[in-house]
């Protein structure tokens, strides 16, 4: 009785307005009962108050390929094993949705494009043909990616995920000219229908759709492949059609006890990859209409990537995530740019490789790499937000430097290193993303031997005072993109240095070697850290961090010591907590997990946070979560349940929001913390201004 | 530090994927031949000192990656390369063709007075023969550009061709230098103009 319980919830939710959210918190990808899929998929593809689109089909099957599409669907319903009765209907259902659905969008039919695939199994829901009609929309509309053809960008983006995780299968299928889209265009065309069996297509798409992420399938496609690598390296002699007959068929294998963990790996894989991505290629893949020059140039970037790009915001984001999940992506910035440009100005947490060094002195450099790849192991395990296991390379931006920085970038792809990344824009675009802050937030910024800094200056002597560095499109994002650069400034403070000593590493690791004296960058290891810095305990000598946890962000930071419990929380003494100054109200509340969990908390507000602190008992609790104000995108309530409020953080992103992350609360009179809530945010946005 | 070399001579391997690019330069630089082909990720390099005339001459050899999703990447390297080895595979006709759409490459990225130079690699496979050596040689004459027909696996020409490219550069830097600074009492040699593509005659007959 108990274990079922979840199924009344979600009965009681579909009757009521939910959403993919509430669904997905409450079946947490537990197999759903049949009766209720056609609801909880027609919910997740939000096509439950549409209208009956097929009414305004005039039942003219008039196509100029018409007799080709009759033919495809008889072919393709004859393998199913249906009575011949139920065969017919279902025959004429399908030429109709798709005769209507050419018409509808003035699309053309073409054999094998995979819409008859994806139809088949919503065929298995036995909806009407108006519903079926508009689920079929919906998907195509969501979750299958634009370009979707031989050569397409899809399969562009695919070779670059896979680069990224497993770089030597890439470039075994590169050597061997098979393009992601000679085995996966059909996966990425129906979602896995056209080879995998019904009961494991229903599964993973009762997964596909809670989840609501279109890049899914990209990961699907990336297990498939490094799940059957093995066997594809052996298969290094064998010819190029071989190879790609036995990876278009390597879905076929799936079974349905094996779609949970398909899935889950899926999503495990989503977490281990950078979403600069998914931002990027969002419009281009699931957009509307993208033939405009913007796209196209899109196109070509991605098509002649040399890795996968990171953006600037990522970036600077991630080294400022204070708690990141575990397995989450987190970066090793390596800063390619010629020393004398790295002395004049560099993020924080940047360590330097002179790749000048790989041509002048190849012994040197390859003693730089192993002293990177060290600090990288020993950052790594310090936990410090400057060490990860992604690397992301950096250059400067300039089209003359940077052949140097590929160079450097495609010696560790030719190494097969995986998780091998490059900033989009290099430094020049972390100049520009910090603006007027660039100064606080650079480490050694020297305006005068900035190579950026000249290039504005040159600029604005040429033309008048024109314009800005940062781009702003609308109001609302300029606001944003401000409070996020002051953010940025503040958080500043508690990167960590990460410097590398060249005599402890063979005497040629940073920079120097060059003739370029490094005695700069010794300098800034005593000044940054004489400061407020403790030696971290375990690490060697080779660098050092400051204690990310001992600064609030907002850098007022005048709050009483928080003790480290020994896995790194941060837990405080409530009372003690509660005077600090800067706190404007703290409210008694308790945390909704997805899972249904609830937690006693207070949602503690300060004037550029929100903090939220989970009882431990006995006076004490934990941090759990410092949101900035800025980051709130959205604060909703429960139409039914005015006190269970949800906050959304995220960015805008064109003309939509891009959500990040969220919590929910249950806080009693919820209206009048976000009315404080909203008002703050209001503040903070025109302070940043 | 005192310079280990006289001149520094940055060349470039293009072609199309698969022609043996990796391998020519493999067999200059370690005097081997790896028979597992791998194809390169966007750009790699060699160097290698040799010596001509008594002068120590470093060459450092960009050796490009060939598929088209590279050509973004490697175009930039065109830009500093002194010399340029067009490479295509005797066994693939369709990689002879290209060889007009890398010398427009070089004509639209590269520098004006860049030295250039034909090779038809593999040319142990006789049996798999599509290009003979005529039509090379052909080619060659077109463009004004030396030819020679390389085998990276049987260790045919490799040598020669870098040596040749080599001794071009140097020749041609030599009679730049001299321009610049005519020795002292000497007559003030005529400047060429260096910016007219000298045909292959006109040099030979300089040689």
């Amino acid at each position: 009785m108990e274990e079922n319980m979840w199924i009344i919830e979600l009965e009681s939710a579909l009757l009521d307005d939910c959403t993919v959210n509430d669904i997905y918190g409450i079946c947490q990808g537990k197999a759903l009962p049949e009766a209720l899929r056609p609801d909880v998929w027609q919910v997740c593809l939000d096509v439950r108050h549409k209208s009956d689109q097929m009414s305004l089909f005039n039942e003219i099957y008039d196509l100029p390929f018409q007799s080709q599409l009759r033919e495809d669907c008889q072919r393709h319903v004859d393998r199913m094993g249906n009575d011949e009765e139920d065969k017919v209907s279902v025959v004429s259902d399908l030429e109709s949705i798709i005769t209507f659905y050419c018409k509808n969008r003035n699309l053309q039919y073409e054999p094998d494009n995979g819409w008859i695939e994806l139809l088949l199994p919503l065929f298995a829901l036995k909806l009407n043909r108006s519903d079926t009609f508009n689920l079929f929309e919906s998907i195509r509309d969501t979750y299958i990616p634009k370009g979707c053809r031989p050569k397409g960008n899809v399969f562009h983006v695919f070779r670059l995920l896979l680069l990224y995780h497993d770089p030597e299968l890439c470039t075994l299928l590169d050597t061997k000219k098979i393009t992601p889209d000679l085995y996966s265009l059909t996966w990425f065309q129906s979602l896995f229908a056209s080879c995998s069996s019904l009961s494991v297509i229903i599964a993973m798409w009762d997964l596909y759709f809670q989840n609501a992420d279109p890049f899914m399938v990209f990961f699907l496609a990336l297990i498939i492949l490094i799940n059957g690598r093995e066997q594809i390296l052996q298969m290094r002699s064998s010819s190029k059609e071989e190879i790609i007959k036995f990876l278009s068929l390597m879905p076929c294998a799936l079974e349905f006890d094996d779609v949970p963990d398909f899935c889950s790996l899926a999503q495990y894989y989503a977490l281990k990859t950078p979403t600069s991505f998914k931002t990027d290629y969002l419009k281009a893949l699931y957009g509307k209409q993208n033939d405009t020059p913007r796209s196209q140039e899109e196109a070509n970037k991605v098509s002649q990537a040399l890795c996968l790009p990171v953006s600037v915001y990522e970036l600077v984001e991630n080294s400022a995530t204070e708690f990141p999940v575990p397995d989450a992506v987190r970066f090793f910035l390596v800063d390619c740019r010629p020393a004398e440009q790295y002395n004049a100005g560099h993020l924080s947490t940047a360590f330097h490789l002179d790749c000048n060094l790989m041509l002048q002195e190849p012994v040197a450099f390859a003693t730089a790499v192993q002293g990177l790849l060290t600090a990288q192991r020993q950052a790594i395990e310090a936990n410090s937000n400057a060490g990860g296991e992604h690397l992301c390379f950096m250059g400067s931006g300039r089209v003359e430097e940077d052949q140097y920085t590929h160079m450097v970038v495609a010696s560790f792809l030719q190494k097969n290193t995986h998780y091998v990344s490059l900033l989009t824009g290099g430094y020049a675009s972390i100049h520009d993303y910090f603006g007027d802050q660039m100064a606080d937030c650079l480490e050694d910024h020297n305006a005068r031997k900035c190579l950026v800094c000249q290039q504005h200056n040159a600029q604005q002597t040429k033309s008048a005072p024109l314009k800005t560095s940062t781009p702003s499109s609308t109001d609302l994002f300029s606001k944003f993109s401000a409070a996020m650069k002051s953010k940025s400034a503040e958080v500043k403070g508690k990167l960590l240095d990460i410097i590398v000593n060249p005599s402890a590493n063979g005497g040629a690791t940073a920079s120097g070697t060059n003739g370029v004296p490094s005695a700069p960058v010794q300098e800034r290891h005593v000044s940054a850290k004489e400061r407020n810095g403790k030696r971290y305990r375990n690490v060697a000598p080779v660098f050092s961090i400051d204690d990310e946890n001992e600064d609030a962000l907002d850098g007022a930071g005048e709050r009483d010591d928080a003790p480290l419990t020994s896995d790194g929380k941060e837990i405080v003494n409530l009372n003690q907590y509660f005077k600090t100054a800067d706190i404007i109200n703290a409210f008694k509340c308790q945390e909704v997990h997805m899972s249904g969990y609830m937690y006693d908390s207070h949602l503690i507000i300060t004037p550029g946070q929100l903090v939220v602190l989970r009882e431990l008992g006995r006076g004490q609790a934990q941090i759990m979560v410092r949101r900035p104000l800025a980051s709130i995108v959205k604060i909703t309530a429960k139409k039914r349940h005015r006190d269970l409020i949800t906050f959304k953080y995220g960015f805008p992103d064109g003309d939509g929001l891009l959500i990040t992350d969220m919590d929910r609360f249950l806080i009693p009179n919820a209206a009048e913390v976000t009315a404080l809530i909203s008002r703050l945010i209001v503040q903070v946005l025109d302070d940043a201004k | 530090m005192a310079k280990t070399y006289d001149y520094l001579f940055k060349l470039l391997l293009i072609g199309d994927s698969g022609v043996g690019k990796t391998c020519i330069l493999f067999r200059f630089s370690e005097d081997a031949f790896n028979t597992t082909f791998i194809s390169t990720i966007g750009i790699d390099f060699k160097i290698r000192t040799i010596e001509l005339d008594n002068k120590k001459i470093k060459l450092q050899i960009w050796d490009t990656a060939g598929q088209e999703r590279f050509r973004t990447i490697t175009t930039a390297y065109y830009r500093g390369a002194m010399g340029i080895m067009l490479v295509y595979d005797i066994t693939q006709e369709k990689s002879f063709e290209n060889i007009k759409n890398w010398i427009r490459n070089i004509e639209e990225n590269a520098s004006a007075d860049v030295e250039k130079m034909l090779l038809g690699n593999k040319c142990e496979l006789t049996d798999k023969r599509q290009v003979s050596k005529e039509r090379g040689e052909q080619l060659a004459i077109e463009y004004g550009i030396k030819f020679m027909e390389t085998s990276a696996k049987a260790s045919i020409n490799v040598e020669e061709a870098f040596l040749t490219l080599a001794s071009d550069i140097k020749a041609k830097t030599e009679k730049r230098m001299e321009a610049n600074n005519p020795p002292k009492g000497g007559h003030q040699l005529k400047p060429m103009d260096s910016r007219t593509k000298d045909s292959w005659l006109s040099r030979c007959s300089l040689l």
